[in-house]
């Protein structure tokens, strides 16, 4: 997969789908909900009509509906950035320049 | 979670979950249902001959022959589980040799979709009904009866046996020639 990907063009491969931890989560609720919910209507559908394919291609459905909206990295996804804490000098390179005085 | 390719993923093997429960729950609707319908089987013109059996030890066994009407309905055995009935005629008898015999003598594919009534008028077996050496010459009590295997969409193959069943008297001399 890695070796497909890296034959995009840079351009391609540039582009961020990031999403941040909150909205990571909420995605992962989303498809489920909206999988399972797909999942049930297609089932007593297709116990209605009799007919079991009725009953996958409405699964199917709900599987192509939750990857357009949870595969693009939307903004509401991309809403609670990380805050880090600001740089406070540069202790790691002090240490190592302190260990070469002595 | 982080990219679209590890989102692409955890979407795909959740449907395929929820997929197998759906299949499961579909299986768990028809899976108590006997499948049973009725049949009318009638016969005529039975005959035995008695020639060598090339297929197997060359020895002269009973070849049989009759003429049968089989009046069945399955429409009530479709569901939506179920992809095709195979049924098919199966004659009983036991001789000497074996407290047992089957025999099968005419199978047919019903697709859902097809038409779900049977009905073969003196039809004449499909396949050679041999006995394993001399168990037919008037026997008084083969039965035949007709059975089905329910091939289902998903869960386990039902293998039913139709209400009716219908007993043929062979004669108690050979015939010679062509039957």
């Amino acid at each position: 997969m890695d070796g497909l990907l890296n034959m995009l063009p840079e351009s391609v491969q540039k582009i961020s789908s990031y999403m941040d931890f909150n909205g990571q989560k909420n995605a992962e609720r989303i498809f489920q909900v909206l999988i399972v919910l797909h999942g049930i209507i297609g089932f007593v559908a297709g116990f209605i009509t009799q007919q079991l394919s009725i009953a996958v291609y409405i699964l199917g459905f709900g599987f192509l509906l939750s990857c357009l909206v949870i595969l693009p990295p939307w903004p509401y996804f991309r809403s609670n950035p990380i805050k880090w804490h600001p740089v406070t000098g540069a202790p790691a390179v002090e240490k190592v320049e302190k260990k070469k005085k002595k | 979670m982080h990219s679209i390719w590890t989102r692409a993923n955890a979407v795909f093997a959740f449907t395929l979950s929820v997929l197998a429960a759906m299949t499961f729950a579909a299986f768990l609707t028809t899976a108590f249902n006997d499948n049973i319908a009725p049949v009318v089987i009638k016969s005529s013109n039975a005959q035995v001959k008695n020639v060598p059996n090339y297929s197997a030890n060359r020895a002269k066994n009973d070849l049989a022959s009759l003429n049968f009407d089989i009046q069945v309905d399955v429409s009530p055995v479709f569901n939506w589980n179920v992809k095709q009935l195979f049924l098919y005629l199966v004659a009983e008898y036991s001789t000497p040799l074996n407290p047992l015999n089957q025999v099968v003598l005419w199978d047919k594919i019903i697709l859902r979709g097809d038409s779900p009534v049977v009905d073969v008028s003196s039809a004449n077996p499909k396949y050679y009904f041999w006995d394993d050496g001399n168990g037919l010459l008037g026997n008084d009590n083969v039965t035949l009866v007709l059975r089905w295997n329910v091939i289902p969409n998903a869960g386990y193959l039902p293998l039913v046996q139709a209400s009716g069943s219908h007993t043929v008297r062979f004669p108690s001399n050979y015939i010679t020639g062509k039957f």
